[in-house]
Protein backbone atom coordinates (compact mmCIF):
# COMPACT_ATOMS: atom_id res chain seq x y z
CA UNK A 1 0.00 0.00 0.00
CA UNK A 2 1.27 3.65 -1.06
CA UNK A 3 1.93 6.23 1.70
CA UNK A 4 1.56 9.52 1.80
CA UNK A 5 1.99 12.17 4.29
CA UNK A 6 0.06 15.74 3.47
CA UNK A 7 1.14 18.67 5.88
CA UNK A 8 -1.52 21.80 5.50
CA UNK A 9 -0.51 24.71 7.16
CA UNK A 10 -1.04 28.63 6.56
CA UNK A 11 2.35 29.45 7.71
CA UNK A 12 5.39 28.60 4.87
CA UNK A 13 7.97 28.27 7.69
CA UNK A 14 5.84 25.42 9.79
CA UNK A 15 4.77 23.41 6.50
CA UNK A 16 8.28 23.55 5.75
CA UNK A 17 9.69 22.61 9.22
CA UNK A 18 7.32 20.16 9.78
CA UNK A 19 8.47 18.70 6.25
CA UNK A 20 12.24 18.90 7.00
CA UNK A 21 11.55 16.64 9.99
CA UNK A 22 9.46 14.68 8.50
CA UNK A 23 11.68 14.05 5.19
CA UNK A 24 14.55 12.32 6.98
CA UNK A 25 12.98 9.88 8.85
CA UNK A 26 10.33 8.58 6.32
CA UNK A 27 10.73 7.35 2.92
CA UNK A 28 7.06 8.64 1.83
CA UNK A 29 5.84 11.56 -0.46
CA UNK A 30 4.87 14.74 1.77
CA UNK A 31 2.77 16.86 0.20
CA UNK A 32 2.71 20.23 1.66
CA UNK A 33 -0.55 22.73 1.15
CA UNK A 34 -1.77 25.80 2.42
CA UNK A 35 -5.31 25.25 3.02
CA UNK A 36 -7.26 22.37 3.91
CA UNK A 37 -9.35 23.18 0.44
CA UNK A 38 -6.54 21.64 -1.49
CA UNK A 39 -7.33 18.49 -0.28
CA UNK A 40 -10.29 18.48 -3.24
CA UNK A 41 -7.03 18.41 -5.87
CA UNK A 42 -6.43 15.08 -4.60
CA UNK A 43 -10.07 12.95 -4.65
CA UNK A 44 -9.10 10.78 -6.96
CA UNK A 45 -6.49 9.02 -4.86
CA UNK A 46 -7.36 5.83 -3.69
CA UNK A 47 -6.26 3.00 -1.69
CA UNK A 48 -3.46 4.48 -0.06
CA UNK A 49 -2.45 5.26 3.49
CA UNK A 50 -1.88 8.86 4.52
CA UNK A 51 -1.31 11.12 7.36
CA UNK A 52 -2.73 14.23 7.17
CA UNK A 53 -1.16 17.05 9.52
CA UNK A 54 -3.32 19.65 9.83
CA UNK A 55 -4.07 22.94 11.53
CA UNK A 56 -6.20 22.97 14.40
CA UNK A 57 -8.49 26.07 14.91
CA UNK A 58 -10.97 25.95 17.12
CA UNK A 59 -13.89 28.09 15.73
CA UNK A 60 -14.08 26.07 11.74
CA UNK A 61 -16.28 23.94 10.85
CA UNK A 62 -15.44 20.52 10.05
CA UNK A 63 -14.73 20.13 6.29
CA UNK A 64 -15.91 17.36 4.35
CA UNK A 65 -13.14 14.98 3.05
CA UNK A 66 -15.47 12.18 1.85
CA UNK A 67 -14.08 11.10 -0.71
CA UNK A 68 -10.52 10.90 0.47
CA UNK A 69 -11.39 9.21 3.82
CA UNK A 70 -13.86 6.93 2.03
CA UNK A 71 -11.21 5.55 -0.82
CA UNK A 72 -7.83 5.64 1.45
CA UNK A 73 -7.38 4.40 5.07
CA UNK A 74 -6.56 8.37 6.82
CA UNK A 75 -5.20 9.67 10.10
CA UNK A 76 -5.35 12.72 11.36
CA UNK A 77 -3.17 14.75 13.10
CA UNK A 78 -3.87 17.97 14.79
CA UNK A 79 -1.11 20.59 15.21
CA UNK A 80 -2.02 23.25 17.79
CA UNK A 81 -0.36 26.95 17.49
CA UNK A 82 -1.00 27.13 21.07
CA UNK A 83 0.24 24.99 24.05
CA UNK A 84 -3.51 24.21 25.14
CA UNK A 85 -5.25 21.07 24.38
CA UNK A 86 -7.75 21.12 22.35
CA UNK A 87 -11.03 21.73 24.44
CA UNK A 88 -12.80 18.69 22.95
CA UNK A 89 -11.20 15.76 20.43
CA UNK A 90 -11.76 16.52 17.11
CA UNK A 91 -14.39 13.78 15.02
CA UNK A 92 -11.53 11.92 13.42
CA UNK A 93 -8.14 12.82 14.89
CA UNK A 94 -6.68 11.18 18.25
CA UNK A 95 -3.16 12.76 18.27
CA UNK A 96 -2.13 16.02 18.04
CA UNK A 97 1.06 18.09 18.69
CA UNK A 98 2.23 21.64 19.34
CA UNK A 99 5.23 24.43 18.54
CA UNK A 100 6.70 22.40 22.22
CA UNK A 101 6.80 18.86 20.54
CA UNK A 102 10.66 17.62 19.86
CA UNK A 103 11.17 16.34 16.31
CA UNK A 104 11.33 12.60 17.83
CA UNK A 105 8.16 12.87 19.01
CA UNK A 106 6.57 14.11 15.68
CA UNK A 107 8.44 11.18 13.98
CA UNK A 108 6.76 8.55 16.76
CA UNK A 109 3.71 10.15 16.16
CA UNK A 110 3.34 9.40 12.67
CA UNK A 111 5.06 6.30 12.58
CA UNK A 112 2.25 5.23 14.88
CA UNK A 113 -0.01 6.25 12.68
CA UNK A 114 0.75 3.78 9.88
CA UNK A 115 -1.04 0.69 9.86
CA UNK A 116 1.96 -1.84 10.69
CA UNK A 117 0.32 -4.88 9.52
CA UNK A 118 0.19 -4.06 6.00
CA UNK A 119 3.69 -4.82 5.91
CA UNK A 120 3.44 -7.97 4.70
CA UNK A 121 6.58 -9.36 3.14
CA UNK A 122 6.35 -10.16 -0.43
CA UNK A 123 5.10 -13.62 -1.75
CA UNK A 124 8.27 -15.03 -2.71
CA UNK A 125 7.69 -18.26 -4.32
CA UNK A 126 9.10 -19.46 -7.76
CA UNK A 127 8.03 -16.82 -10.82
CA UNK A 128 8.32 -19.97 -12.53
CA UNK A 129 5.24 -21.36 -14.39
CA UNK A 130 3.92 -24.54 -13.40
CA UNK A 131 3.73 -27.67 -15.83
CA UNK A 132 -0.33 -26.93 -15.66
CA UNK A 133 -0.03 -23.13 -16.61
CA UNK A 134 2.37 -23.80 -19.58
CA UNK A 135 -0.59 -26.25 -20.41
CA UNK A 136 -3.18 -23.85 -19.97
CA UNK A 137 -1.01 -21.23 -21.91
CA UNK A 138 -0.53 -22.77 -24.94
CA UNK A 139 -4.09 -23.02 -25.07
CA UNK A 140 -4.80 -19.69 -24.54
CA UNK A 141 -2.09 -18.69 -27.02
CA UNK A 142 -3.96 -21.01 -29.65
CA UNK A 143 -7.05 -19.02 -29.43
CA UNK A 144 -9.24 -21.34 -27.00
CA UNK A 145 -11.84 -19.62 -24.91
CA UNK A 146 -11.90 -20.89 -20.90
CA UNK A 147 -14.31 -23.53 -21.59
CA UNK A 148 -12.66 -24.98 -24.02
CA UNK A 149 -9.43 -25.22 -21.89
CA UNK A 150 -11.46 -26.64 -19.36
CA UNK A 151 -12.72 -29.37 -21.32
CA UNK A 152 -9.56 -29.79 -23.21
CA UNK A 153 -7.90 -30.25 -19.85
CA UNK A 154 -10.64 -31.55 -17.95
CA UNK A 155 -10.66 -29.36 -15.27
CA UNK A 156 -13.24 -26.67 -14.33
CA UNK A 157 -13.67 -23.29 -15.75
CA UNK A 158 -13.06 -21.70 -12.08
CA UNK A 159 -9.21 -23.85 -12.11
CA UNK A 160 -8.56 -22.51 -15.54
CA UNK A 161 -9.16 -18.88 -14.79
CA UNK A 162 -6.98 -19.32 -11.18
CA UNK A 163 -4.37 -20.31 -13.71
CA UNK A 164 -5.01 -17.70 -15.73
CA UNK A 165 -4.64 -15.41 -13.32
CA UNK A 166 -1.42 -16.62 -11.44
CA UNK A 167 0.17 -16.80 -15.41
CA UNK A 168 -0.73 -12.95 -15.70
CA UNK A 169 1.15 -12.32 -12.33
CA UNK A 170 3.98 -14.24 -13.04
CA UNK A 171 4.80 -12.97 -16.16
CA UNK A 172 3.54 -9.79 -15.72
CA UNK A 173 1.25 -10.31 -19.22
CA UNK A 174 -2.30 -9.59 -19.66
CA UNK A 175 -3.82 -9.44 -22.74
CA UNK A 176 -4.02 -12.64 -25.11
CA UNK A 177 -1.59 -11.32 -28.07
CA UNK A 178 0.64 -10.57 -25.24
CA UNK A 179 0.64 -13.89 -23.76
CA UNK A 180 1.11 -15.64 -26.97
CA UNK A 181 4.11 -13.76 -28.21
CA UNK A 182 5.67 -15.28 -24.56
CA UNK A 183 4.35 -18.66 -25.68
CA UNK A 184 6.36 -18.28 -28.71
CA UNK A 185 9.29 -16.64 -27.11
CA UNK A 186 9.64 -19.32 -24.50
CA UNK A 187 9.30 -22.26 -27.20
CA UNK A 188 5.87 -23.85 -25.34
CA UNK A 189 4.38 -22.89 -29.13
CA UNK A 190 5.71 -25.42 -31.96
CA UNK A 191 6.11 -22.66 -34.39
CA UNK A 192 7.04 -24.98 -37.16
CA UNK A 193 3.84 -26.09 -37.54
CA UNK A 194 1.94 -23.22 -36.66
CA UNK A 195 2.00 -19.28 -38.08
CA UNK A 196 2.72 -17.03 -34.93
CA UNK A 197 1.64 -13.93 -36.76
CA UNK A 198 -1.90 -15.56 -37.45
CA UNK A 199 -2.24 -15.68 -33.56
CA UNK A 200 -0.68 -12.51 -32.54
CA UNK B 1 4.95 17.81 -5.20
CA UNK B 2 4.51 20.89 -6.82
CA UNK B 3 1.33 23.22 -8.00
CA UNK B 4 2.40 25.33 -10.60
CA UNK B 5 0.54 29.03 -10.39
CA UNK B 6 -0.11 31.70 -12.74
CA UNK B 7 3.21 33.95 -11.72
CA UNK B 8 5.79 31.43 -11.83
CA UNK B 9 8.03 31.59 -15.00
CA UNK B 10 6.85 29.40 -17.39
CA UNK B 11 10.89 28.69 -17.97
CA UNK B 12 10.69 27.53 -14.52
CA UNK B 13 7.81 24.90 -16.00
CA UNK B 14 10.41 23.47 -18.03
CA UNK B 15 13.29 23.67 -15.99
CA UNK B 16 11.21 21.71 -13.20
CA UNK B 17 9.60 19.01 -15.88
CA UNK B 18 11.03 18.98 -19.41
CA UNK B 19 8.23 16.48 -20.26
CA UNK B 20 5.48 19.47 -20.16
CA UNK B 21 7.52 20.49 -23.70
CA UNK B 22 4.91 18.90 -25.95
CA UNK B 23 2.08 19.71 -23.40
CA UNK B 24 2.99 23.46 -24.10
CA UNK B 25 3.49 23.31 -27.90
CA UNK B 26 -0.18 21.61 -27.70
CA UNK B 27 -0.93 24.66 -27.19
CA UNK B 28 0.91 26.85 -29.68
CA UNK B 29 3.50 27.56 -27.30
CA UNK B 30 7.12 27.72 -29.29
CA UNK B 31 10.30 28.02 -27.39
CA UNK B 32 12.02 32.14 -26.55
CA UNK B 33 10.27 32.46 -23.62
CA UNK B 34 12.23 34.62 -21.81
CA UNK B 35 11.07 35.54 -18.15
CA UNK B 36 7.02 35.58 -18.98
CA UNK B 37 5.06 34.15 -16.40
CA UNK B 38 2.07 31.25 -17.29
CA UNK B 39 -0.25 34.45 -17.25
CA UNK B 40 1.91 36.73 -19.79
CA UNK B 41 1.87 33.60 -22.30
CA UNK B 42 -1.61 32.94 -21.58
CA UNK B 43 -2.66 36.28 -22.47
CA UNK B 44 -0.25 36.07 -25.40
CA UNK B 45 -2.05 33.41 -26.90
CA UNK B 46 -5.18 33.90 -25.67
CA UNK B 47 -5.49 30.54 -23.77
CA UNK B 48 -7.62 30.52 -20.80
CA UNK B 49 -4.59 30.40 -18.07
CA UNK B 50 -7.13 28.26 -15.80
CA UNK B 51 -7.34 25.90 -17.85
CA UNK B 52 -3.70 25.55 -18.99
CA UNK B 53 -2.46 25.31 -15.83
CA UNK B 54 -4.95 22.51 -14.77
CA UNK B 55 -3.57 20.72 -17.91
CA UNK B 56 0.11 21.47 -16.61
CA UNK B 57 0.03 20.17 -13.60
CA UNK B 58 -2.37 16.66 -13.79
CA UNK B 59 0.32 16.43 -15.95
CA UNK B 60 3.27 17.46 -14.06
CA UNK B 61 1.58 15.52 -10.73
CA UNK B 62 -0.36 11.78 -11.28
CA UNK B 63 -2.22 12.37 -8.31
CA UNK B 64 -3.39 15.95 -8.82
CA UNK B 65 -6.97 16.21 -9.94
CA UNK B 66 -8.94 19.17 -9.37
CA UNK B 67 -11.97 17.62 -10.42
CA UNK B 68 -14.84 20.53 -9.93
CA UNK B 69 -12.16 23.02 -11.26
CA UNK B 70 -11.59 20.72 -14.46
CA UNK B 71 -15.24 20.24 -14.57
CA UNK B 72 -15.82 23.97 -15.10
CA UNK B 73 -13.74 24.40 -18.68
CA UNK B 74 -15.62 24.47 -21.74
CA UNK B 75 -15.56 20.97 -23.99
CA UNK B 76 -14.53 23.19 -27.11
CA UNK B 77 -10.96 23.51 -25.47
CA UNK B 78 -10.84 20.52 -24.28
CA UNK B 79 -11.48 18.78 -27.47
CA UNK B 80 -9.51 21.08 -29.05
CA UNK B 81 -6.61 20.04 -26.64
CA UNK B 82 -6.74 16.37 -27.27
CA UNK B 83 -6.89 16.90 -30.88
CA UNK B 84 -3.86 18.15 -30.90
CA UNK B 85 -2.65 15.51 -28.79
CA UNK B 86 -3.79 13.02 -30.96
CA UNK B 87 -1.85 14.55 -34.26
CA UNK B 88 0.98 15.19 -31.80
CA UNK B 89 0.86 11.10 -31.27
CA UNK B 90 0.75 10.11 -35.52
CA UNK B 91 2.86 12.78 -36.48
CA UNK B 92 6.14 12.17 -33.83
CA UNK B 93 5.39 9.74 -31.63
CA UNK B 94 4.38 6.30 -33.00
CA UNK B 95 6.82 7.02 -36.16
CA UNK B 96 9.43 7.52 -34.01
CA UNK B 97 8.43 4.05 -32.66
CA UNK B 98 7.95 2.58 -35.67
CA UNK B 99 11.55 3.90 -36.73
CA UNK B 100 13.43 2.61 -33.49
CA UNK B 101 11.73 -0.85 -33.30
CA UNK B 102 12.72 -0.91 -37.25
CA UNK B 103 16.15 -0.37 -36.25
CA UNK B 104 16.43 -2.22 -33.18
CA UNK B 105 15.17 -5.45 -35.41
CA UNK B 106 18.16 -4.85 -37.68
CA UNK B 107 20.60 -4.50 -34.85
CA UNK B 108 19.90 -7.71 -33.78
CA UNK B 109 22.03 -10.70 -34.99
CA UNK B 110 20.46 -13.71 -33.53
CA UNK B 111 17.41 -13.28 -31.60
CA UNK B 112 15.65 -12.38 -35.04
CA UNK B 113 12.29 -14.51 -34.06
CA UNK B 114 12.04 -12.63 -31.00
CA UNK B 115 12.20 -9.56 -31.74
CA UNK B 116 10.11 -10.44 -34.88
CA UNK B 117 6.76 -11.49 -32.70
CA UNK B 118 7.35 -8.37 -30.70
CA UNK B 119 6.93 -6.43 -34.09
CA UNK B 120 3.94 -8.21 -34.78
CA UNK B 121 2.81 -7.71 -31.49
CA UNK B 122 3.30 -3.94 -31.87
CA UNK B 123 1.53 -3.53 -35.21
CA UNK B 124 -1.08 -5.23 -33.93
CA UNK B 125 -1.42 -2.63 -30.59
CA UNK B 126 -0.29 0.24 -33.58
CA UNK B 127 -3.79 -0.96 -35.11
CA UNK B 128 -5.93 -0.99 -32.02
CA UNK B 129 -4.64 2.29 -31.26
CA UNK B 130 -5.72 3.77 -34.84
CA UNK B 131 -9.39 2.06 -34.60
CA UNK B 132 -9.37 4.24 -31.11
CA UNK B 133 -8.34 7.60 -31.99
CA UNK B 134 -9.89 7.89 -34.98
CA UNK B 135 -13.14 6.70 -33.53
CA UNK B 136 -12.34 9.74 -31.35
CA UNK B 137 -11.51 12.27 -34.00
CA UNK B 138 -14.26 11.25 -36.46
CA UNK B 139 -17.45 10.08 -34.40
CA UNK B 140 -17.07 11.53 -30.69
CA UNK B 141 -15.81 14.99 -30.75
CA UNK B 142 -18.03 15.69 -33.74
CA UNK B 143 -20.64 14.73 -31.65
CA UNK B 144 -19.86 16.94 -28.84
CA UNK B 145 -18.98 19.80 -30.95
CA UNK B 146 -22.19 20.00 -32.60
CA UNK B 147 -24.03 19.63 -28.67
CA UNK B 148 -22.14 22.42 -27.94
CA UNK B 149 -22.69 24.87 -31.21
CA UNK B 150 -26.00 23.99 -31.81
CA UNK B 151 -27.55 23.44 -28.72
CA UNK B 152 -29.51 20.85 -30.15
CA UNK B 153 -29.35 16.85 -29.11
CA UNK B 154 -29.51 14.34 -31.84
CA UNK B 155 -32.56 11.63 -30.78
CA UNK B 156 -30.42 8.71 -32.13
CA UNK B 157 -27.16 9.12 -30.01
CA UNK B 158 -25.89 9.87 -26.38
CA UNK B 159 -22.21 10.52 -25.31
CA UNK B 160 -22.70 7.03 -23.58
CA UNK B 161 -23.69 5.38 -26.77
CA UNK B 162 -19.57 6.57 -27.89
CA UNK B 163 -17.89 4.90 -25.02
CA UNK B 164 -15.13 3.11 -25.38
CA UNK B 165 -12.58 1.48 -22.53
CA UNK B 166 -9.31 2.50 -22.69
CA UNK B 167 -8.02 -0.58 -20.68
CA UNK B 168 -7.31 -2.69 -23.46
CA UNK B 169 -4.91 -0.46 -25.62
CA UNK B 170 -2.97 0.76 -22.56
CA UNK B 171 -2.81 -2.75 -21.09
CA UNK B 172 -1.53 -3.95 -24.79
CA UNK B 173 1.00 -1.11 -24.01
CA UNK B 174 2.49 -2.30 -20.70
CA UNK B 175 2.22 -5.49 -21.99
CA UNK B 176 4.76 -4.31 -24.89
CA UNK B 177 7.09 -2.83 -22.51
CA UNK B 178 7.32 -5.96 -20.69
CA UNK B 179 8.10 -8.00 -22.94
CA UNK B 180 10.85 -6.35 -24.03
CA UNK B 181 12.17 -5.22 -20.98
CA UNK B 182 11.89 -9.35 -19.01
CA UNK B 183 11.67 -11.94 -22.13
CA UNK B 184 13.84 -11.04 -25.32
CA UNK B 185 17.03 -12.16 -25.74
CA UNK B 186 19.31 -9.44 -25.22
CA UNK B 187 21.09 -9.51 -28.59
CA UNK B 188 20.57 -6.06 -30.36
CA UNK B 189 21.89 -2.77 -29.70
CA UNK B 190 21.38 -1.36 -26.18
CA UNK B 191 21.09 2.47 -26.97
CA UNK B 192 18.43 2.16 -29.57
CA UNK B 193 16.62 -0.68 -27.00
CA UNK B 194 16.88 2.32 -24.43
CA UNK B 195 15.37 4.79 -26.72
CA UNK B 196 12.53 2.85 -27.93
CA UNK B 197 11.60 1.74 -24.55
CA UNK B 198 11.93 5.47 -22.85
CA UNK B 199 9.63 6.82 -25.89
CA UNK B 200 7.23 4.28 -25.15
CA UNK B 201 7.15 4.97 -21.51
CA UNK B 202 6.70 8.55 -22.04
CA UNK B 203 4.06 7.47 -24.25
CA UNK B 204 2.21 5.24 -21.97
CA UNK B 205 2.23 8.36 -19.56
CA UNK B 206 0.91 10.42 -21.83
CA UNK B 207 -1.70 8.05 -23.03
CA UNK B 208 -2.95 7.88 -19.44
CA UNK B 209 -3.37 11.34 -18.86
CA UNK B 210 -5.05 11.56 -22.33
CA UNK B 211 -7.39 9.01 -21.18
CA UNK B 212 -8.17 10.61 -17.49
CA UNK B 213 -8.87 13.94 -19.43
CA UNK B 214 -11.55 12.13 -21.54
CA UNK B 215 -13.32 9.58 -19.06
CA UNK B 216 -13.19 12.18 -16.35
CA UNK B 217 -13.97 15.24 -18.04
CA UNK B 218 -14.86 15.68 -21.34
CA UNK B 219 -17.31 12.82 -20.58
CA UNK B 220 -19.13 13.98 -17.24
CA UNK B 221 -19.32 17.30 -19.39
CA UNK B 222 -21.18 16.18 -21.97
CA UNK B 223 -23.71 14.29 -20.34
CA UNK B 224 -24.55 17.17 -18.21
CA UNK B 225 -25.03 19.49 -21.24
CA UNK B 226 -27.27 16.65 -22.97
CA UNK B 227 -29.05 16.24 -19.85
CA UNK B 228 -29.46 19.95 -19.65
CA UNK B 229 -30.88 20.19 -23.33
CA UNK B 230 -33.42 17.59 -21.91
CA UNK B 231 -32.29 14.48 -22.76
Amino acid sequence: MNRKIFIINSSEIIRKGINAILRNYFNTEIILLEKKEELKGFCELTGQEIVIIYEYNATEKTANFQQIQKNNKVKWIAFLNDNEKPAEPRPFCKFYFTTKTQAPQLQKLVSRCWDKTQRKPKNTDSEELTTREKDVLKLVALGHSNKAIAEKLFISIHTVISHRKNITEKTGIKSISGLTVYAILNNLLDTETINPEDLI
Amino acid sequence: MEIFKKNDKLSYLIHRNYHLLPVLNRFGIKLGIKNKTVEDICRERKISTGFFLAIVNTYHNEEYFPREELLSFSPLEITHYLRKTHQYYFQHIVPKLDDLLAKLIASSHHDFKGLQMVDVFYKKYKKELNQHIDHEEERVFPYVINLVKNHKIDPKYTIRSFEQEHSNVDEKLNDLKNLIIKYISPDYDENICNDFLITLSLFEKDLEDHARIEDKILMPITIEIENKLGR
